[in-house]
């Protein structure tokens, strides 16, 4: 059994009450059918762990949110990871997929979310690529849509808000989990 | 670059700035080279009639506007400039929408589209009307520049009468930027190339010219960046289906500067009709320095920069100078030459200088240029512990200059890659991503593959023992790019499948890094040694890298003066070495004054207890680089760790891992014993007490190292990458 640490519990345990009590989180969190469309963007879709927080089985359901953190430095992607994570326990609303640039990959491992790395503009840069980085982030990310069909795609800037990313989130449908 | 500070712009070229192809690349090498020289260039975009309205700029046009080496107009600000280029008469066909008046010294039109093709067809655009729209326009006093005599004469055949400059005004390029280093053609197949807009006429008409020019012949490989468009239809007709030997890169999807670099012949063969009005991609070919094949109307542009024959002539030119590499190299040589000659920014800059005399500013700094490399692919699956990854790393650095290594691993351990100065990608493992094997090769098999195309090897190694269902793949997928197994041997008696040996099949060349233990391998590898180039040892880092005692116990916090050792049993992720750990750390910790140095992987999952007292973790990369701090070692007998502390000849307790799924541990560790060098200890009980005895004893540990000199062997992973650039 891996220890998890009290704030999750903490947040389980309301999401456990809240699950009883409303409709909308008990849809999306898998209790009931999701809304016709958002299963069928899902057909197809390459399969994503929920991550370590979810507590439903039934995660195949939930919408999946792709984070581009990328040209962050690895404390900040680290606490963005984290911020997505607390988010995560307190909604059972989405599942993410993380797109960053940096490396260990410790805090995404810790809560077992399902990630992809590009290298580095600097890293890029220096080698005889002639495609420029831009380009090939693009083609990148693009080729990751398609692989596994986001239900919204957000991007993390250097300074970017809690409450602009997630009124991004919110824009794609999957407010209906946020409690703040 | 910021406009003049007179708002006189030295050159204004007008044009339609989303041509995909040669129009494209010429106007971005003139913005290059004018910037190089110092003219002041500003780009103003009139979208013609030619280019569909769903298009952007094309790329290199963005670049250069990108890295400021010219300005874009907005087409209602008036310019003033002391020359206008026109580019493009098809542009000027019908009337401009929106166009601001541009007031220069000189005016010329460049005239790179003939009127009509030899069919005499449908016109691409008519003379007097793009004379009378660009007068209306621009004004009267426009003189014609054709880029090649076929334009010349086309236009001359419409109106003898227009005023034609005494020149051509051909495409240039970048000279320096396009010369690449060619594998000597001696053991390997010729490869003919072609690069063209996917456009019928850029094709032969018949199947008979179109297979003559580029022979359906496993002798030869043919490689085409632009698509088949145009093609297909011919070649149903004759075979059905498109060679085996041809490789067809959609156009666009590779850089033509890596596409050429591969390419020994370009062969270029088109429609009879077509007035082809320069010849910009033989251009960049005789750049690059291949040897540039063409029909013999191109002679007057080229002159002796090409070698001229009918479609049914290519095959036994190509069979002739690749079987004379002097000749090749001199014909090579001869085109690139002409090309700095007539065709270079130097030649565009002069011919700007006689129009409008000296530039105005100072030359601007132009992007650096990126050699062209040869680039090799690392593939490495993420096993137990870093064995994978780390050879795949000591055959890396030792790449010759003009080889580019790029890893594409399944280790978490990018770190340690990029740390190395290499590009690392990476993808999450199947265990990682929480998918079974089914779901996971396919993903797997995508991911290479884009992986491919992005990158373009020239070879791929792949380091793991047991080559997933996507390498296969590719390995077929990919029949021009040469596969390497790096296949570890030392594989349990009687573990391991005998179809995994099988899979070498697949592969261009296995290469076993060596095992100094190799007499005691009994595995699948060792009966099948015979089909694998064994090398010696293959260890990250070259002997004189490695620091000396005092600077590496130094830099590891420790006494120089007293007595260390090191403990070093491996990641922990095949199996829990917790308990084995700290049998082995009381035991040493009992020994005193004995310094303790616990190894903390960095793809360990569990971490391991921080520093107490004389008992500290470490977590260096590599580690190899400080073993001469330590007395002695008690180490798993994993390849990496086993070789490396012998190669450093510390004398080490091995305590094997019992719990690979092939790599036998236990065969290194008696090994050792046995030749003197180490002891094999297979618990943390008494039994490694009794072993710690003659570690103690400086006497027992200088016979241990000299026979650990005396196994030295040479450098496995050079000869590993020699192996492998042999293939390039």
């Amino acid at each position: 059994m891996r220890s998890r640490p009290a704030f999750v519990d903490a947040a389980a345990w309301k999401i456990r009450n809240r699950l009883k009590r409303v409709p909308w989180i008990r849809r999306l969190a898998g209790k009931e059918p999701l809304p016709r469309g958002l299963r069928r963007q899902r057909e197809g879709a390459v399969p994503v762990q929920p991550g370590r927080w979810i507590v439903t089985d039934e995660s195949a359901d939930l919408p999946v949110v792709l984070f581009v953190l990328v040209g962050l430095d690895h404390d900040e992607t680290s606490r963005w990871v984290d911020e997505v994570a607390g988010r995560q326990v307190e909604t059972q609303a989405f599942v993410p997929v993380f797109v960053v640039d940096t490396a260990p990959f410790d805090r995404l491992r810790h809560h077992d979310f399902a990630f992809e790395f590009v290298p580095p503009r600097d890293d890029w840069q220096g080698t005889t690529l002639r495609e420029e980085w831009f380009d090939f982030l693009s083609r990148r990310i693009e080729e990751l849509r398609r692989l596994y069909r986001p239900d919204a795609v957000v991007p993390v800037g250097a300074g970017a808000s809690e409450a602009g990313l997630w009124a991004v989130v919110a824009s794609a449908g999957i407010r209906e989990g946020s409690p703040r | 670059m910021t406009a003049p500070a007179d708002g006189r712009y030295d050159v204004v070229i007008v044009s339609d700035l989303r041509f995909p192809g040669g129009t494209g690349s010429s106007i971005a090498e003139e913005v290059k080279a004018q910037a190089a020289a110092g003219y002041s260039t500003a780009l103003v975009h009139v979208p013609g009639p030619v280019v569909s309205a769903h298009r952007g700029f094309h790329p290199a046009i963005a670049r250069a506007l990108r890295a400021g080496l010219a300005d874009l107009g907005d087409g209602e600000r008036a310019l003033e400039a002391r020359l206008l280029v026109l580019r493009h008469p098809g542009v000027f066909s019908q009337p401009l929408a929106r166009i601001a008046r541009v007031e220069a010294e000189r005016n010329v039109l460049v005239v790179n589209q003939a009127p009509r093709d030899a069919t005499m067809l449908a016109p691409h655009y008519d003379v007097d009307r793009v004379r009378e729209i660009v007068g209306s326009t621009f004004g009267e006093r426009f003189v014609w520049a054709p880029i090649g005599p076929l334009v010349r004469d086309s236009v001359l055949g419409e109106r003898p009468d227009l005023p034609l400059t005494d020149g051509d005004w051909v495409n240039v390029v970048d000279v320096g930027e396009w010369v690449a280093e060619r594998s000597p053609l001696e053991g390997r197949r010729p490869v003919i190339g072609r690069h063209s807009r996917p456009d019928f006429r850029k094709w032969p008409h018949t199947a008979s010219d179109l297979l003559a020019a580029y022979p359906g012949d496993p002798d030869i490989s043919v490689r085409i960046l632009g698509s088949l468009a145009g093609a297909r239809r011919r070649l149903h007709r004759s075979l059905r289906r498109v060679p085996k030997n041809w490789t067809v890169y959609p156009f666009g999807s590779v850089d033509p500067r890596e596409f050429l670099a591969e390419v020994d012949f370009f062969v270029y063969f088109h429609h009879p009709g077509l007035v082809e009005a320069f010849g910009r991609a033989p251009l960049e070919a005789l750049a690059s320095g291949a040897v540039v094949i063409l029909p013999e109307h191109f002679r007057r542009v080229f002159g002796d920069a090409c070698l001229y024959t009918e479609a049914h002539g290519v095959r036994s030119l190509v069979e002739r100078l690749a079987a004379d590499p002097d000749a090749y190299a001199e014909q090579a040589t001869l085109g690139r030459d002409r090309a700095r000659e007539r065709f270079s920014h130097e030649a565009h800059a002069d011919r700007v200088g006689a129009l409008i005399g000296e530039p105005s500013g100072a030359p601007l700094p132009t992007p650096a240029r990126r050699p062209i490399a040869r680039r090799v692919l690392f593939v490495s699956s993420n096993g137990g512990g870093m064995g994978h990854l780390t050879r795949l790393l000591a055959t890396a650095r030792r790449a010759s200059a003009g080889v580019e290594p790029v890893f594409f691993t399944l280790s978490t351990a990018v770190s340690v890659v990029r740390e190395q100065g290499f590009l690392c990608e990476f993808f999450a493992s199947w265990e990682h991503r929480k998918l079974a094997g089914g779901e996971w090769d396919p993903l797997f098999s995508h991911r290479l593959s884009e992986i491919i195309r992005t990158y373009r090897p020239r070879a791929v190694v792949f380091d793991g023992t047991a080559p997933y269902a996507g390498i296969l793949e590719n390995a077929k997928r990919h029949p021009q790019i040469p596969f390497v197994w790096s296949r570890r041997g030392m594989w349990r008696s009687g573990a391991g499948k005998a179809f995994r040996i099988a899979q070498a099949r697949s592969f261009d060349l296995v290469i076993e890094p060596g095992e100094l233990a190799g007499a005691f391998d009994a595995g699948l590898t060792a009966q099948h040694r015979d089909q694998a180039l064994t090398v010696d040892p293959v260890l990250l880092l070259r002997p004189d890298e490695a620091l000396g005692h005092d600077e590496a116990a130094r830099e590891l916090g420790l006494d120089p003066e007293a007595p260390a050792a090191l403990v070093s049993l491996g990641a922990g992720n095949i199996a829990d070495v917790t308990d084995l750990r700290d049998g082995v750390v009381s035991a040493l910790g009992a020994v005193e004054g004995l310094q303790v140095c616990v190894t903390d992987p960095v793809i360990a999952e569990q971490s391991s207890e921080s520093s107490r007292g004389r008992i500290r973790s470490i977590s260096v990369h590599p580690l190899s680089r400080y073993l001469a701090a330590f007395d002695f070692a008690v180490a798993a007998s994993g390849y990496n760790s086993f070789h490396e502390l012998m190669a450093a000849r510390v004398p080490s307790i091995f305590v094997p891992n019992r719990d690979t799924a092939l790599d036998d541990q236990e065969a290194r560790a008696r090994f050792a014993e046995q030749a003197g060098a180490g002891a094999c200890v297979v618990s943390a009980g008494p039994e490694l007490h009794d072993a710690l005895r003659p570690f103690l004893d400086v006497e027992a540990r200088r016979r241990m190292q000299e026979r650990a000199g005396e196994l030295a062997r040479g450098d496995g992973a050079a000869q590993a990458m020699r192996a492998v650039e042999a293939l390039l």
